[in-house]
């Protein structure tokens, strides 16, 4: 093991670096690897969920044709079969997204799809929804504007109902990148023939754990105002579960009743809603505006003057 | 002997905002029901008939026993036994 990075508050030793992480060790973290494999061996008493996807409650094993098969054991170990021929960016990307999210899965988060910001009260607003709906154009959008970011794509949630801090990237489209007017130019693309790109956050980093304050869904409409609609009731279990990270391997690996009780701890007293932007033209600055209002409204902190 | 309803074993619930989440472990399908719903549910802890559901129902909500209620209670107790939230036994 060459490699020593740490991740979502965890020390990474592994057999294949990870530029886009943060080097060295965190003093008492608990220690994954991440190593490679010629063969996975027979996978016993797996549940078959697809060609793609076993499990039992200890690993899970995921297939991704013409690239790679990752298993993840206990929270602790990840195993990576690659294809002949498969590019370094590509096995990375799969280890970082599918793999981790995984293994934070095992460990017991709650863990979203979304974004985690850090707002002028220390705490933090969690931005999900549907791939494609903006949410990594927010989390960029909002950067710019002088926030930091806590984690982007995988937020694992504690049982106290804190996120904890990922890794100090996002992943942006070229159009997101151009929109925002960010260059690509010296950017790395996250794997070859995807304009998708690894916009290292530097200093708009926020590396601690936050206090979750409020859980807002991007979602579109026909018209073309901001809609802000609160969630309440049985529709805030349902948001949690249509924003789960990976939902299938939860299933697959038998923990729909841990998620279930994570979710309801979580959502008690949290407030959450539904923001709603025109399908039609995509105006960020408005939309942060409708965000940063809802959650300083929500919370009662009062903001100053701009940064 | 007579047949009774109980809730199905398979379901875990939780109580939010005046309303019942319930969501059937071995899918992950989620369920959710308002208070009257949530009332029949609670009830059905234990076993009880079509008939007694109706009369608990109609004595917490002071629902009119005129109306359709028998009906409405009786297709919403076949829609929870359609999706195995609710099972019929023989006591």
């Amino acid at each position: 093991m060459k490699y020593s990075h740490q991740v979502y508050g965890l020390n990474v030793l592994s057999d294949i670096d990870f530029p886009e992480l943060d080097q060295g060790s965190i003093p008492s973290a608990d220690q994954i690897t991440i190593s490679s494999t010629t063969s996975l061996g027979d996978f016993l008493n797996a549940r078959r969920i697809n060609p793609y996807l076993q499990a039992t409650k200890r690993e899970i094993r995921l297939k991704i044709p013409k690239a790679v098969t990752i298993s993840i054991v206990n929270g602790e170990h990840i195993y990576y079969q690659p294809e002949p021929g498969v590019d370094e960016n590509t096995l990375r990307l799969f280890i970082l997204g599918s793999g981790i999210g995984a293994l934070l899965q095992q460990r017991g988060y709650l863990v979203l799809h979304g974004n985690a910001i850090e707002m002028d009260d220390g705490g933090c607003l969690i931005c999900v929804g549907t791939s494609g709906i903006g949410k990594s154009t927010t989390a960029a959008a909002m950067m710019q504007r002088g926030f930091k970011i806590t984690a982007d794509d995988v937020c694992p949630i504690t049982s106290t109902g804190n996120v904890i801090p990922g890794m100090p990237r996002i992943k942006l489209w070229q159009e997101t990148a151009a929109l925002l007017s960010v260059s690509t130019t010296d950017l790395k693309q996250i794997m070859p023939d995807m304009m998708k790109y690894n916009l290292p956050l530097g200093d708009a980093y926020a590396p601690n754990s936050l206090k979750v304050n409020t859980l807002i869904e991007l979602d579109t409409h026909e018209g073309c105002d901001i809609l802000i609609e609160p969630v309440s009731g049985a529709e805030k279990f349902i948001l949690v579960k249509r924003n789960s990270y990976r939902y299938e391997y939860l299933l697959a690996m038998n923990n729909a009743f841990e998620h279930f009780k994570k979710t309801e701890q979580f959502v008690q007293g949290l407030p959450m809603f539904k923001v709603k932007r025109p399908i039609d033209g995509f105006a960020i600055e408005p939309l942060l505006d409708t965000l940063i209002n809802t959650y300083t409204h929500t919370n009662d902190v009062s903001r100053t003057a701009a940064r | 002997m007579t047949t009774k309803l109980i809730r199905s074993s398979k379901l875990i619930a939780s109580a939010i905002d005046d309303e019942l989440v319930m969501m059937d472990m071995d899918q992950g399908n989620y369920f959710s029901l308002n208070a009257v719903g949530a009332h029949i549910w609670t009830l059905l802890e234990t076993p009880h008939s079509l008939k007694e559901v109706l009369s608990s129902v109609i004595e917490s909500f002071e629902a009119p026993e005129q109306g359709g209620l028998e009906k409405d209670v009786s297709n919403f107790l076949q829609i929870m036994i359609k999706n195995e939230l609710i099972q019929n036994i023989d006591v």
